[in-house]
């Protein structure tokens, strides 16, 4: 709902306009002239632009490469000149409206980046951009982003199918996934520009938030004018060079780099989804530093791997010590089910089941209904046993 | 369909009960007409040769062996490539009508789609039901899915994917699959049919989105190829295939012809007794249906009840439940439901499914049933109080009798104006067409809404702007930012997801929960609108859920949950809700021809205290207040200010006390009654609010303003056509044939008063008419932007 005078003064123009071409009568009268029908120039837009196709521009940039070794992220069967780091800027978040208007990608060259941006001035010239994309893409493997699985190749997805055609993209690597593993317990956020200034330590001068990306490609639309446009160049730019940037120094964190911050128990899980056992040595280690989620993580693997003996005593201390109910939930599963010693594993769960008494937690419904279980199976075991004795 | 359901004894247990009520004499002497409705013929045809022998087995399973000729027609219409507009009553076989064809055709191409749009997620789950019967039934590799809010995000891109019927709402199609159709690039290129069920629902602004909803869908399906027919199916309404074209944007064939057989109908039209004969007051509604309706299900007649809101479902319901002894009694006759909107959806399922089977023997409903959710045969329906149309009153009414046997429809007068008029005039009721519905796509305000959402869907190129109109209006979005145009199109430029901000309905407000907090593990028993919680689910309340008792604990609106707890009272509880306007904003200073001021208003309403009343007697035992925020809708009005500087003022300043009353009460029916047809809208897109004096205007005015929140063009629409709606209300008056006054022009007449409003009226709208006339020659009668037909006269002699 709007407010009294704006409904009114837009209900008011609307309505003039419409009187207006009544008293016209029913002739349509000349649409507006686009904005500006020539290309831009490339005084204008810049000297390291090149005109690809009517509203289309291109620009190569070459910088070093933050890559000195392979990263393990990398599949192995994929060659590093096959990997491509991409980004988009877009007019909207979602659907069939929103725009890619830029796109950067990057692939590595020995010790340098060349570094790809297409931009597309204006709409009418989106086939001949997404031609020029889908060549670039052609070229490429594995493509390296972040949050693109969410995001990037979603909206490449929809404006490949609105042009008739199809997305080929053989393997994604989108790094939101790992960073989020090593770092969301340290950051404020998660997004891309706050691990560069806290854990890249990167600060990119003048720079805009990406919310900002739209309005400014709009403005540009309506005046021609480039505005901020050459930040937002800027902008995408950087990002495809932190992807890289980003790629060596989680690298570097799963090495054991101790000037990196990291959350041990990400370490320890992105380690093991490498099949790298090294991933068990970051959990124990967090959960000795305290870190409590690492000892649940640790015994989770325990558990998968078939080792109880480590497993239990690991939930022993983390019951006791701790006071986790969860260990403790566990570790009655382990009597109850494993060792069927019902008396354990009642003398496991006891300890949690006073104090929570006004509880209404799923947690504590569950704790109610294990311990009934577990009187239950209680009383049938002996039961058996005296029948046993009767006879 | 044939043979659906009918247990062998319902005919005769219902006969008897007849024969019951004739001979009783109390009874009779409440009784002010009996209508018979003789039996009528069906009028079958064979299976169509073609016809899959997957479906001839699904068919015979099902004891039907030919087809009615109203689906003999639809089948050869649709499979032929025509447009369909379906009217035949409930339980006709109208979704077999269009399942045979378009499967048939599904069979002979394997990239078709369909969408099957239904106005509720209750009825397309019923949708969703019946199909999977016939096309598992039929081993046909048909898959169909719901596509709606409840549809878990882990297979919605199955459905996208694989799915060759989905079944949709229109809002769902607007906010979630036309936006994201590069996700159904398939099913768009594939879509051949279109159904659009309950059609008559969407009327008014309801329905003039939905048409702008239907031309976008065709634009996207046209962007993959595709030009789907479609397949409408209404009740029974004045103007159906009308509405269809509107909404369709194409021609269609008309099918009315009901080729199902009819039993004989029992139609009786009941006035209660009067208590007190000089004050017109009567027994209870309430309390004549419990005891008519518990009459009915002793003697194994299977009936509905409707009652008018939610509260008397849940109270009639409890009476009969107490009466009948519940569901243990030895013959099951107490097996009763109540059912009604903010049962959880498992819980009206079930219902359904007990009155599909038999296991219930009756069930007490809110309108919510008048919809075709298949609830099986019954063989009464008693209707507490009259719904308000002709059409509903059919609708309710149609909801007893099977295809053969006899049945009997009861209408239970309340002491409103409507209902004694109803009583004492059946031939209104049975001979009267049923409400027309209107609808205007090129509504200014919703044509710009939309537009704003095609474009987001796919560019707009200057070519598809078919009227001067939509390339003014994109001309405007583009002044305003929101769309750029280059290369002959126009595109969207704002960083919004247009369809969010643009609702198709008025009232999408968030449900509350209401939680059952007596016992440990608090359940949740049911859920609410968030409007209607305000006036049901007050702190202090007594809710009252299928049979059982609950008082509110807390109402908590941030959380949107209610707390309740089972309570045993002897009484339940109605709010008292007041409804006020204010005048924000006049758009300028002078008054138009017939002196109207158009301007933002506030409609605030607001639950201000209930009253505790004890059940059976219904007397008032208590009052409680209610402490919660009013609602308040600010929207666009039109005043009609009878102020001294217009003839209709002087004309107004000129009668007697009770005629200034009179003419401002009957002013308001009449306009509400009137303007939607010329406005293109539905009666309930229109609030009226009477002022004898009005603070702001300084003159008694009366206020027509625009239900939707933040106007759709309704009030400037009435200034704009002010002359013509005037004549057409005085045309009205003066031609309609009742004596005094009926529902369909002034409203009813009263006995009570001894002078004739009728006349009163048509007088001061032939002084305001003349008048208005003489002092502006030709009142401003536009052309162009409001598109406004020319009315037909059988639109506005509706009733006659």
């Amino acid at each position: 709902m709007t407010t009294g005078s704006t409904t009114g003064s837009l209900r008011d123009s609307i309505r003039r306009r419409l009187d207006y071409l009544r008293a016209g009568g029913d002739e349509i009268s000349p649409f507006v002239a686009d904005d500006f029908d020539d290309d831009l120039s490339p005084e204008r837009l810049g000297a390291d632009w090149q005109r690809l196709a009517p509203y289309v521009h291109r620009r190569v940039a070459i910088v070093p490469s933050p890559l000195t070794d392979r990263p393990r992220l990398l599949p192995e069967s994929v060659p590093i000149e096959r990997c491509a780091f991409f980004d988009t800027e877009t007019t909207g978040l979602a659907g069939a409206g929103a725009v890619i208007f830029l796109f950067g990608i990057a692939t590595v060259r020995d010790d340098r980046m060349v570094v790809e941006q297409v931009f597309l001035e204006d709409f009418p010239g989106e086939t001949a951009f997404l031609e020029h994309v889908e060549r670039l893409l052609a070229e490429h493997r594995l493509f390296v982003s972040f949050n693109g699985k969410a995001f990037d190749k979603t909206i490449l997805t929809t404006r490949f199918l609105m042009d008739g055609r199809s997305l080929n993209m053989p393997e994604h690597l989108d790094l939101l996934y790992p960073s989020r593993r090593l770092w969301a317990s340290i950051t404020v956020d998660c997004r891309l520009k706050t691990l560069e200034e806290e854990i890249l330590g990167i600060d990119r001068g003048e720079d805009i938030d990406g919310f900002e990306v739209p309005d400014i490609y709009f403005e540009f639309l309506r005046t021609g004018e480039l505005g901020r446009l050459p930040v937002v160049f800027e902008h995408n730019h950087s990002d495809v060079v932190t992807l890289a940037q980003l790629l060596a120094t989680i690298d570097q964190a799963l090495a054991g780099a101790d000037t990196i911050p990291v959350d041990p128990r990400g370490v320890g899980h992105l380690l093991l989804a490498l099949g790298d056992p090294c991933g068990l040595d970051h959990l124990r280690r967090g959960y000795v530093d305290g870190q409590l989620p690492c000892g649940t993580a640790l015994g989770g693997e325990l558990k998968r791997a078939g080792a109880w003996t480590e497993a239990v005593e690991l939930w022993r201390d983390m019951a006791e010590r701790h006071r986790d109910r969860e260990a403790a939930v566990e570790l009655a599963k382990f009597y109850e089910h494993r060792a069927k010693d019902y008396d354990a594993a009642l003398d496991c769960v006891r300890p949690f089941f006073g104090g929570v008494r006004n509880g209404t937690s799923g947690l504590h419904d569950d704790l109610l209904r294990r311990v009934a279980r577990l009187r239950r199976k209680r009383a049938a075991a002996t039961a058996v046993h005296v029948d046993g004795d009767r006879a | 369909m044939l043979g659906a359901g009918s247990s062998p004894d319902s005919g005769s247990s219902l006969d008897s009960a007849l024969a019951e009520l004739r001979s009783d004499r109390s009874f009779m002497r409440n009784v002010a007409h009996w209508e018979v409705v003789p039996a009528r013929a069906g009028d079958v045809a064979p299976f169509p040769a073609e016809l899959d022998d997957g479906l001839r087995r699904v068919l015979r399973a099902r004891g039907i062996e030919r087809l009615y000729g109203h689906q003999a027609d639809a089948y050869r219409h649709v499979r032929s490539g025509d447009n369909v507009v379906l009217v035949t009553p409930t339980a006709s076989g109208k979704t077999l009508a269009y399942n045979l064809p378009i499967l048939t055709h599904f069979l002979r191409d394997a990239e078709a789609t369909a969408l099957y749009l239904f106005p509720t997620k209750a009825l397309s789950q019923d949708q969703q039901a019946e199909l999977d019967g016939v096309v598992k039934g039929g081993g046909l590799p048909v898959p169909a899915f719901t596509y709606d809010g409840d549809t878990p995000s882990s297979i919605r891109g199955r459905v996208r994917e694989q799915g060759r019927i989905v079944i949709t709402n229109p809002d769902m199609l607007h906010t979630g699959v036309l936006p994201h159709h590069p996700k159904w690039g398939h099913f768009f290129g594939g879509l051949r049919f279109v159904v659009i069920d309950e059609l008559h629902i969407y009327r008014g602004v309801f329905g003039s989105h939905l048409a702008n909803v239907i031309r976008r869908l065709k634009r996207i399906a046209a962007f993959y190829g595709a030009r789907p027919r479609f397949i409408c199916c209404s009740a029974t309404i004045g103007n159906p295939l009308e509405l269809a074209r509107r909404i369709i944007g194409e021609d269609a064939v008309l099918i009315d012809r009901n080729g199902a057989p009819a039993g004989k109908r029992h139609f009786l039209l009941y006035n209660p007794p009067l208590l007190d004969a000089a004050q017109g007051i009567r027994r209870s509604v309430v309390n004549e249906a419990h005891e008519i309706a518990t009459r009915l299900l002793r003697r194994r007649v299977k009936a509905i009840v409707f009652a008018r809101s939610r509260t008397r479902t849940e109270l009639i319901s409890s009476y009969i439940r107490k009466s009948l002894g519940g569901r243990d009694t030895p013959d099951g006759a107490g097996a009763i439901a109540s059912y009604r909107g903010g049962y959880l959806p498992n819980e009206r399922r079930r219902i359904e499914r007990g009155l599909r089977d038999g296991s219930l023997r009756g069930v007490v409903s809110t309108n919510a049933l008048e919809l075709g959710i298949d609830i099986g045969g019954l063989d009464a329906s008693v209707m507490a109080g009259f719904p308000g149309t002709i059409a509903s009153c059919r609708q309710q009414a149609g909801r007893s009798g099977r295809t053969t046997d006899v049945a009997l429809s009861i209408l239970i007068a309340s002491p409103a104006p409507i209902d004694q008029f109803v009583i004492r005039h059946p031939e209104y009721l049975f001979g009267a067409s049923p409400e027309s519905g209107h609808v205007d796509p090129d509504n200014v305000h919703i044509l710009l809404d939309q537009l704003k959402c095609a474009v987001f869907e796919l560019p707009y190129r200057d070519s598809d702007a078919e009227t001067p109109h939509v390339a003014e209006l994109l001309r405007y979005l583009g002044e305003q930012g929101v769309l750029h145009h280059a290369g002959g199109s126009w595109y969207w430029t704002d960083r919004a997801y247009p369809s969010e901000q643009v609702s198709l309905r008025t009232s999408t407000a968030q449900n509350v929960v209401i939680v059952d907090g007596t016992r440990r593990g608090r359940r949740l028993i049911g859920e609410m609108d968030q409007v209607s919680a305000k006036m049901l689910l007050y702190d202090g309340a007594i809710y009252l859920h299928g049979g059982e008792q609950y008082r509110v604990e807390r109402l908590d609106l941030e959380e949107q949950t209610c707390t309740v707890a089972r309570v045993a009272a002897d009484y339940f509880t109605e709010s008292v809700v007041r409804t006020d306007i204010r005048l924000l904003h006049r758009d300028d200073h002078t008054r138009s021809a017939h002196g109207l001021v158009l301007g933002d208003i506030l409609v605030r309403t607001q639950p201000t205290g209930f009253r505790k009343i004890r059940y059976h007697t219904h007397e008032r035992v208590g009052r409680g207040d209610i402490h919660l925020p009013a609602d308040e809708m600010h929207t666009r009005a039109v005043a009609v200010v009878l102020g001294a500087d217009t003839a209709a003022g002087r004309r107004f300043a000129s009668l007697a006390d009770w005629q200034r009353r009179t003419v401002m009460s009957r002013l308001g029916h009449l306009l509400r009654n009137v303007a939607p047809v010329f406005l293109l809208c539905d009666v309930r897109d229109l609030g009226v609010a009477e002022r004898t004096r009005d603070p702001d205007l300084g003159a008694p005015a009366l206020y027509l303003y625009d239900a939707y929140p933040g106007g759709s063009g309704l009030a400037e629409g009435f200034r704009d056509d002010a002359g013509r709606i005037l004549r057409g209300c005085r045309d009205l008056v003066a031609g309609c044939a009742c004596e005094r006054g009926c529902p369909s022009c002034i409203g009813p007449f009263e006995s009570r008063g001894s002078h004739d409003p009728k006349e009163l009226m048509v007088d001061f709208l032939d002084a305001w008419l003349g008048a208005g006339q003489a002092d502006d020659g030709a009142a401003p009668v536009p052309d162009g932007a409001m598109a406004v037909p020319e009315p037909e006269p059988a639109a506005i002699g509706a009733g006659r």
